[in-house]
């Protein structure tokens, strides 16, 4: 019981970096029907630069204040020159273009840092606590989950309570209608990838100090990881990303710690895909009937 | 004159579907648009809100010329398009949906838009029951109001309404129909109407013109004989 309890908490840690880096990319989705595969590779760009910074003054905290501007400055400009040139019905080319960057990012990072593993410190302790007997978690993962609900809070909030989130909303899904109503589109979709390319720099400066560690590729699992959780929770859900997220980070986990071979835990995640996709093709909260092809 | 067309071209990949439309629509008038399936109404309705970009001719509203206006900074000049079927956002609720239709003015408050949301609750008072239900849970009927009423907000000027009665039931048809008088009375709307429904549109219209082949090829008063 004990070990469950530890794996459920650690579980909800990682899903809940999961959960905000699929919710970044469930925001693309929306405004702009694309998967962004430059996500993971913007988001340690983003991160390698904040942690330059923070070595040098105000340490991680001011990282961690920096990394979603810088990763939100790189996904407008991406957006507002190669993909906007590209125009609005051009999906397939633009993940080809998003591929693109993210053989470009992983370049220029190994040419200006080096390919070497660069740890990042925690800005509070790592070790995980025992209380009454029982290891439960670490306060540096305390924190993550605090951040993580903090930002999914944030972002429901903007999209339920303002006017912004109602231009984002309208814009992402009925384009002419919030023309018809004097949103302009392409605004909105520019500052929906500000915003998703924010939060996933954000979820990186959460997630590389747990061991991951600073390389240009270093991001590429959680991509990987999150995108699954994306298709689990449904590409056009919000919630559904916060839910696939925490789904995934727990199965990953209990994976991890019951199975005779930890490394058959991605199985386990992709068997889940695989169950949910079966009964639910479009993900689970994905709204509307699934199209037969 | 409040809205005026000169030999107005539109269409789609190259081909022209309007071919020298004239039109005028004055102030607090109802114009009917009559004509065949195709003939070019719909194109009409959504080059004049700036969907469409013209390829010929000019569209001057209140004295100042549309050409260069995109669509979004029509609303603001206070031209609207309901158009037909989904005029809805589906995953927003109807207060939401209201809502959006007073987004483009600076009114960080919300008090005007408000107001004018309350309003529309008074016109559709099926409306005002379902305020907190998404768009997509409503009737054929109550998604007309509510498209209809997301115009309404923005306070346009000219509304333009693409086939309002389009798969509804007769009742529904006349109160949508008798509500736009009222509008031209007490708002002084202009209305441009798109209505397959001839008799129905006559009997509102101030004068009613008549499309066919991308051209308006009759024009007269909606005096039913």
């Amino acid at each position: 019981m004990d070990r469950f309890l530890f794996l459920t908490i650690d579980g909800l840690a990682s899903g809940a970096v999961y959960a905000v880096f699929a919710l970044s990319l469930v925001l693309i989705w929306r405004a702009a029907r694309i998967v962004n595969f430059a996500q993971g590779a913007i988001s340690v760009a983003a991160a390698y630069v904040a942690w330059s910074v923070g070595t040098h003054v105000g340490g991680w905290w001011l990282g961690l204040a920096l990394a979603p501007l810088v990763g939100a400055a790189l996904g407008v400009g991406l957006q507002r020159t190669a993909l906007r040139r590209l125009g609005p019905d051009r999906h397939l080319e633009a993940m080809i273009v998003a591929l693109g960057v993210v053989m470009v990012v992983q370049a220029v990072l190994g040419m200006v840092y080096g390919l070497q593993y660069e740890p990042m410190a925690t800005p509070v302790s790592d070790d995980v606590l025992v209380v009454g007997g029982v290891s439960t978690t670490s306060p540096y993962r305390l924190l993550v989950v605090a951040v993580a609900a903090s930002l999914v809070v944030a972002v429901a909030l903007l999209f339920a309570r303002t006017r912004l989130g109602l231009r984002l909303r309208a814009a992402a899904t009925a384009a002419e209608i919030a023309r018809l109503s004097g949103i302009s589109v392409a605004r909105m979709t520019t500052i929906a990838w500000g915003l998703a390319t924010g939060l996933a720099a954000f979820a990186a400066m959460l997630v590389l100090p747990t061991g991951l560690g600073l390389t240009p590729t270093a991001m590429d699992g959680v991509f990987i990881t999150a995108f699954t959780a994306t298709v689990l929770g449904g590409l056009d859900s919000p919630l559904g990303a916060v839910l696939g997220g925490l789904a995934v980070g727990l199965v990953l986990d209990y994976a991890t710690g019951y199975a005779s071979d930890p490394n058959l835990a991605p199985l386990a995640v992709l068997g889940l895909l695989l169950a949910v996709l079966l009964v639910r093709p479009r993900g689970i909260f994905s709204p509307g009937p699934a199209r037969r092809v | 004159m409040l809205l005026e067309v000169h030999g107005l071209h539109a269409g789609y990949g190259g081909a022209d579907v309007l071919r020298g439309v004239d039109l005028s629509v004055p102030a607090a008038a109802v114009v009917a648009v009559l004509g065949a399936n195709g003939a070019g109404k719909t194109t009409l309705l959504r080059t004049l809100c700036g969907l469409l970009r013209p390829s010929g001719g000019t569209i001057t509203f209140d004295g100042k010329d549309l050409a260069t206006v995109p669509v979004e900074h029509r609303v603001r000049r206070g031209i609207a398009l309901v158009p037909d079927g989904r005029g809805v956002v589906e995953e927003l609720t109807v207060a939401e949906n209201l809502r959006l239709g007073g987004l483009w003015r600076r009114d960080p408050a919300g008090v005007r838009t408000a107001a004018a949301v309350a309003e529309v609750y008074e016109l559709f008072e099926p409306l005002a029951r379902r305020r907190g239900l998404a768009a997509h849970h409503l009737s054929g009927g109550e998604r007309r109001m509510l498209a209809i009423g997301r115009a309404l907000v923005a306070r346009p000027r000219l509304l333009l309404l693409d086939e309002p009665s389009l798969g509804l039931a007769p009742p529904l048809v006349a109160a949508i129909l008798t509500l736009l008088p009222r509008l031209r009375e007490t708002a002084g709307l202009a209305v441009l109407l798109v209505e397959q429904n001839v008799r129905a549109a006559l009997a509102i219209a101030d004068t009613a013109v008549i499309v066919t082949d991308g051209r308006i090829a009759t024009a007269g008063t909606g005096a039913v004989s």
